[in-house]
């Protein structure tokens, strides 16, 4: 992460932080905060994918896992599970997204590219369908609805700006942790791995073992999200982990840019923005259309998403100014996203 | 815009994301003002349920023509949301209905799923009052309900009001084999059919439960004992289609009998060679395609006139929708519009209310669910061929536990795929 | 229970043969040019839906069929020549627009033919059940299916072996730099084999719509269909295609009988497996 690119996310989430003052609960809650829960799941794709080369369609069960844990382990209306003390709840789910991302690195662990993206899909297809029909544990389609938020000091952590605070630094949090990451030697090996496998293991690094750590981590991001999307919406069900969740989590992350973890959160906030005002622009009825064109499009002329997009008008601008023309080296954006930040 | 945005820093597009945010947000804070009336609604719109949420749009716009838009003097406005029937989707629209159009009233949402998701919702915002759409999930007011939401619309269970008795009796069946999808509503139709049939002394062979979505039934229909003497059948939609053509296919024999969305207009007016095969099928629902009442030949008249490219006659969704809507207007008339503070005026207003719909007439009980006519139908073809149900019994005044004892039918639990088992119970009938 | 087992056993094969006629288009457009076409599951449902509005129109079952494969063919066409060619060589970025044209295509083909059902009516000899003795009847369509499915797979087996195209075809899925080596213009061999690809798919709508029923949703079924299919039994593999077909079908509709609430999740599992263990497929090489 360059110093550029701290300051600048330092400045995003300061001017994030004022939002309260101007935005009412509906902003605070249902666009930001659900923004930032998804934006999580899209960041533990994004992470995978932008160091690893792993895209990975398991990314919103992963968030299942997490969500459909702290659901059991809270109150809820449908009389599931056990309630435990919310550290509990909250330590249990994140163990278990974190576990089940390790199994699905374990299980993948020979696959690269399409294959990889099959076999997640074949996982997360699974789960979905298990989850529709168990009845015992995850109340088939219905799902664990009523969910009650934990209180803290006698506060709701699902009122408005305690909610979005929450998720806000949460975010913020895992973003900083992603980009420390990146410089790691951990996340080193990664990219190493991702550009050439043979070397990396020829050097002595053991390829299985990095792989299922990134797995474990995404799985712990996705998390995250997954306990505030089931805090947002109060209740899970199988359709919360269904392909249409699944496809939008993949829109949101290329949307936004693989390449720049930052991206994640762009993409959620665009697509939930998008979904929340398309009927309102094309009727109730062909908001699919929409997001869907949207997602081609983005697709079709940037590989990198928004991030990409921008930064490519970016550099073109500074080229064509006469500074750059005459003093400066050409180009600069472009090599730097050429060669993957 | 973007280029503009470049000189704030490192990403752009968040920065330019957010100026947009915040000149939407900028955009509400045109407040509601105190002569409109703001009534949001939704509906399904995508995926395998969007052709009843067609026919719900167009019964709720038949109720709100009625008003002509105003009501003591206030304008009338309407917010729409589509949803793809998961409840997470309703429960996100409904708060955006509420919390960004700032509407004081809501009628929906349309599927089981949705309707309990929206209940747990309503209690978050008791000052406002919900008018459920045609969620006919049992729970959505018989256990722990929300005391702002008011169902005009019945549930599962009383839709079979009638016909497990009917059959017994008339048609002397005394044991069924039972084949449904694994969900909440078939779970719910299951409990009704049974609880009546079983109660008059009829047997129940076996119960299978399968996958939504399932497609090919094939191997569950040569496993349905021959000996039976009917089948009772809760399959919607495409599944529906599949199962009858199949089960007709494969050289079935048992009559069927069907659950309220087996033989709907929604599968009655689908297209295929297995429409000739399920005349004479009997099922029961809260309303009939063709019923002789003056008040639906009135509706449906209106329906036709209105929807030309709609169906032959409106389907129970259009009049699930047109009741709901209908009596949050009646329930706002009677409020004089008053819809500050609590709402307590309107709430009252809808607790009381009883009015002479398409489908007779409808009040509330004390759960604040519908106490309506139910309708024992058979599939009859009409003279250009295509298909409606004729009404064979109407079964008056249907009330939220069949008109059965309210306490020990309530504590035979939530309808699951075992409960209720067969038992004589309810021997009041 | 003799008869339930020779029952199950049969549904599974004519589903398995439903599966594999749907299957087969996508095999051989993803092992030659490693694209998944996610896409795969609107072509099967705007065949279907544009042959039923020509069958309905004709009244002719045989001329829906050729319909809603030229419709399907031709989509497949455009979409490989103007979007996919142009993502040559980038399997993630196709994969990718051809999830958002399917929900593209979706929610257009709901806005078009609404949300009913639709099923096709066949030649009156084709709707009657046959006699299987003591087994009971059984639909003479299902059988057909059956040996329809033979004679496509047969037919698509004899183009690869036989032809220049097939030749070509087969060249590519081993080893795709030796096309041009070869002297064959990949952009134009692309083209007709995802044209043949997506008219299978065009066909299994038809076909797929007859023995059961078109309506929202099938779209994805029959691509997750296709998938666990093709990965099944190896991408590029009509035999592997046959295997993976029989696999599923028979999992799915045994599983119906006896373990109804997971069926669904069992053909899953399967496809995980085989994919952790076996990532070529149960059925190794070409064609």
């Amino acid at each position: 992460m360059t110093r550029q690119e701290q300051i600048a996310l330092a400045v995003a989430v300061l001017a994030l932080a004022l939002v309260p003052v101007v935005a009412d609960d509906f902003w605070l809650v249902q666009i930001f905060g659900q923004s930032f829960a998804l934006g999580l799941v899209a960041l533990s794709l994004n992470f995978l994918s932008g160091y690893g080369g792993f895209v990975s369609m398991a990314q919103t069960t992963l968030a299942g896992c997490a969500g459909y844990m702290v659901a059991l382990t809270s109150v809820n209306a449908v009389g599931k599970g056990v309630p435990l003390h919310p550290v509990a709840s909250i330590g249990l789910a994140l163990g278990v997204s974190a576990l089940a991302g390790a199994f699905v690195g374990w299980i993948s662990v020979r696959l690269h590219g399409v294959y990889m993206l099959m076999l997640t899909l074949a996982l997360a297809m699974g789960f979905f369908f298990f989850a529709q029909q168990n009845v015992e544990l995850f109340n088939a389609f219905d799902g664990i609805r009523g969910v009650v938020v934990p209180n803290v000091a006698g506060v709701s952590l699902r009122s408005p700006k305690i909610f979005f605070y929450m998720s806000l630094v949460c975010s913020a949090a895992a973003l900083f942790a992603v980009m420390i990451t990146g410089r790691s030697p951990f996340g080193l090996v990664l990219k190493a791995l991702r550009d050439h496998p043979r070397k990396a293991a020829a050097l002595g690094f053991d390829v299985a073992a990095h792989r299922i750590a990134a797995f474990a981590g995404s799985g712990l991001l996705a998390g995250c999200g997954g306990i505030f999307y089931t805090w947002f919406n109060q209740r899970i069900s199988a359709s919360t982990v269904g392909l249409g969740m699944i496809n939008s989590v993949l829109i949101m992350a290329i949307i936004g840019g693989l390449r720049s973890p930052i991206g994640a959160f762009t993409g959620a906030f665009a697509y939930v923005l998008i979904n929340t005002f398309a009927s309102g622009l094309v009727g109730a009825e062909r908001v699919n259309t929409l997001v869907g064109s949207a997602f081609v499009a983005v697709v079709l002329a940037s590989p990198d998403g928004i991030a990409g997009a921008a930064k490519y008008v970016r550099s073109r601008v500074r080229q064509s100014s006469l500074f750059e023309r005459f003093v400066a080296q050409p180009a600069s954006g472009s090599a730097r996203s050429a060669v993957n930040e | 815009m973007t280029i503009c945005a470049s000189h704030f820093g490192n990403r752009p597009m968040t920065w330019a994301m957010l100026a947009a945010g915040m000149t939407l947000m900028a955009h509400d804070a045109v407040a509601q003002s105190g002569d409109t009336i703001r009534i949001g609604t939704m509906f399904v719109t995508e995926g395998a349920l969007a052709s009843l949420g067609q026919e719900a749009n167009r019964g709720l716009e038949i109720a709100l023509a009625e008003f002509d838009g105003t009501i003591a003097g206030k304008k009338i406005v309407v917010f729409k949301e589509g949803t793809n029937a998961t409840p997470d989707l309703a429960v996100q629209k409904a708060r955006k209905l509420i919390e960004q159009d700032k509407v004081d009233v809501i009628v929906g949402p349309l599927s089981g799923g949705e309707g309990l998701a929206v209940k747990e919702y309503a209690k978050t915002v008791p000052s406002k009052t919900f008018v459920n759409g045609a969620a006919a999930s049992q729970d959505t007011t018989m256990r722990d309900p929300a005391p702002n939401l008011f169902s005009f619309r019945v549930d599962g269970a009383q839709m079979t009001a009638g016909l497990g008795k009917y059959v017994y009796d008339e048609k002397k069946y005394r044991n069924v084999a039972i084949v449904a999808e694994d969900y909440a509503y078939p779970y719910t139709q299951v409990a009704g059919f049974v609880s009546e049939f079983c109660g008059r002394g009829g047997k129940i062979a076996d119960r299978y439960w399968v996958p939504l979505g399932t497609k090919d039934y094939s191997s569950v229909i040569a496993r349905i004992p021959s000996d039976v003497d009917a089948v009772y059948v809760v399959v919607g939609g495409a599944d529906a289609v599949n199962f009858l053509s199949q089960y007709y296919q494969t050289g079935g024999k048992a009559p069927l009998i069907g659950g309220s969305i087996t033989v709907d207009s929604d599968v009655l007016n689908s297209k295929g060679p297995f429409r000739s095969k399920i005349i004479g099928i009997l099922s029961s629902s809260n309303s009939a395609d063709e019923s002789e009442a003056p008040e639906w030949q009135a509706f449906a008249k209106t329906y036709r006139a209105r929807f030309p490219d709609g169906l032959p006659a409106p389907s129970s969704l259009a009049a699930a929708y047109y009741i709901s809507m209908k009596a949050m207007l009646l329930g706002l008339q009677a409020a004089r519009g008053d819809v500050s503070g609590n709402q307590d005026v309107l709430k009252e207003a809808l607790r009381t209310l009883k009015f002479d719909t398409p489908t007779g007439p409808i009040s509330l009980d004390q759960n604040r669910q519908a106490i309506a006519d139910n309708f024992l139908m058979e599939v009859t073809s009409r003279p250009d061929g295509s298909l409606y149900n004729k009404v064979v019994k109407v079964v008056p005044q249907v009330n939220a536990t069949l008109n059965m004892p309210r306490e020990p039918y309530i504590a035979m639990g939530a309808p699951s795929r075992t409960n209720p088992p067969c038992r004589q119970v309810g021997k009041v009938l | 229970m003799l008869k339930l087992a020779v029952l199950s056993l049969l549904n599974g094969i004519s589903v398995a043969a439903l599966y594999f006629i749907v299957a087969s288009g996508f095999t051989v457009t993803f092992g030659l040019m490693r694209t998944i076409n996610l896409a795969y599951g609107s072509l099967f449902l705007i065949g279907g839906y544009v042959g039923y509005q020509v069958g309905d129109l004709t009244r002719n079952w045989y001329l829906a069929m050729i319909a809603g494969s030229a419709i399907a063919g031709l989509s497949g066409a455009v979409l490989q020549w103007g979007v996919l060619d142009r993502l040559r060589g980038q399997d993630m970025r196709q994969a990718l627009v051809t999830i958002g044209l399917s929900i593209v295509a979706a929610d257009v083909l709901l806005a078009v033919f609404g949300g009913l059902t639709y099923q096709f009516t066949p030649p009156d000899w084709m709707q009657a059940t046959v006699s299987l003795g003591v087994f009971g009847g059984y639909p003479a369509f299902r059988l057909l299916l059956i040996a329809l499915s033979l004679f496509i797979g047969v037919f698509i087996w004899a183009g690869l072996t036989c032809t220049r195209v097939g030749l070509a075809i087969r060249a590519g899925v081993d080893d795709r730099e030796m096309l041009s080596a070869i002297g064959v213009n990949p952009s134009r061999l692309f083209v007709i084999v995802a044209t043949c690809g997506s008219a299978l798919a065009g066909l299994a709508g038809v076909i797929g719509g007859t023995a059961l029923s078109i309506s929202p949703g099938e779209d994805s079924r029959y691509l997750l269909a296709s998938l666990v299919v093709t990965i099944v039994g190896g991408m590029g593999s009509i035999a592997g295609a046959a295997v993976g077909a029989l696999l599923v079908g028979l999992l799915e509709q045994v599983g119906l009988l006896y373990f109804p609430n997971y069926s669904i999740v069992a053909v899953y599992l399967v496809m995980v497996g085989v994919l952790a263990l076996r990532p070529q497929g149960l059925v190794r090489g070409t064609a």
